[in-house]
């Protein structure tokens, strides 16, 4: 089904502890390169610069739940890493919904990400969406 | 959470940079992140905060790049934050940290160019022979 076609996912959409889905990312020369233009001083020859986690994780979040509102808003985040990959791995991230919750009138859904690669786990991450609808 | 290490680190290095157009369009091709808050400035303009926003995790790599200055590969590293003010479009953020007064780790900060706390949180170093999550 193309994403233009599905309906946009509501807060009552969600079920915690329900799998989302699971994402590969291709960790290369031109991935690395692509964040080192925008972050000069995170080349580090070949290896993962930490903060790729969080765009390796939310790459992974998008695809898994394409069908979002406009509006959200990304209010926590939470990583563990456990190592930093090289360029040639490929890393695969699995997504689930953790829980949601209503505080203050605002929808708040959590979502824990998981990704490894070749050489084992590599970090984790939890994030905490203000969904907007 | 794994045993924690201590380090002789009392202070993160600042960290900073201009979160122009330039940059958000450039975080947004390589986590596909096109939320119409950050790159649409018709739609940004009808919400409250009147003109883009910075994606969160932008100016969170800032305090990945303090933690790597401050203690290079060691790994693991746990990292939570909270996105407690946005980031509007032209700001000049920076980021640092310090041990915590009480508790473990260091508490870690974004902070815009008038000293608001945009993104705050504590970072963790851990035991590595720390099983995997």
């Amino acid at each position: 089904m193309h994403a233009e076609c599905r309906a946009v996912l509501t807060y009552d959409d969600f079920e915690p502890g329900r799998s989302l889905g699971k994402a590969q990312f291709s960790l290369n020369q031109t991935v690395l390169e692509r964040w080192c233009r925008l972050y000069p001083s995170d080349d580090l020859d070949g290896v993962m610069p930490h903060g790729m986690v969080a765009a390796i994780s939310m790459r992974a979040f998008f695809e898994a739940v394409p069908e979002r509102p406009p509006g959200n808003i990304h209010a926590g985040q939470m990583f563990e890493l456990l190592r930093l990959p090289r360029s040639g791995e490929t890393l695969t991230t699995r997504v689930c919904c953790l829980g949601k919750e209503i505080r203050r009138e605002r929808k708040r859904v959590t979502f824990a990400t998981d990704t490894t690669g070749l050489h084992g786990p590599a970090f984790s991450g939890k994030m905490t969406i203000l969904w907007a609808k | 959470m794994g045993e924690v290490i201590q380090t002789a680190v009392t202070i993160l290095p600042s960290v900073s940079m201009t979160v122009d157009r330039d940059s958000i369009m450039a975080y947004a091709e390589i986590t596909a992140d096109y939320n119409p808050l950050h790159v649409d400035d018709a739609f940004a303009a009808a919400t409250p905060f009147g003109r883009p926003i910075a994606h969160g995790m932008l100016s969170l790599n800032l305090i990945w790049q303090s933690l790597r200055q401050a203690f290079g590969s060691r790994l693991p590293i746990s990292l939570e934050i909270r996105f407690v003010r946005p980031v509007l479009r032209g700001t000049r953020v920076a980021a640092g940290g310090g041990r915590r007064a009480e508790g473990e780790g260091y508490d870690v900060w974004v902070r815009d160019e008038s000293g608001q706390d945009v993104i705050v949180g504590v970072a963790t170093l851990e035991a590595a022979d720390r099983a995997p999550t």
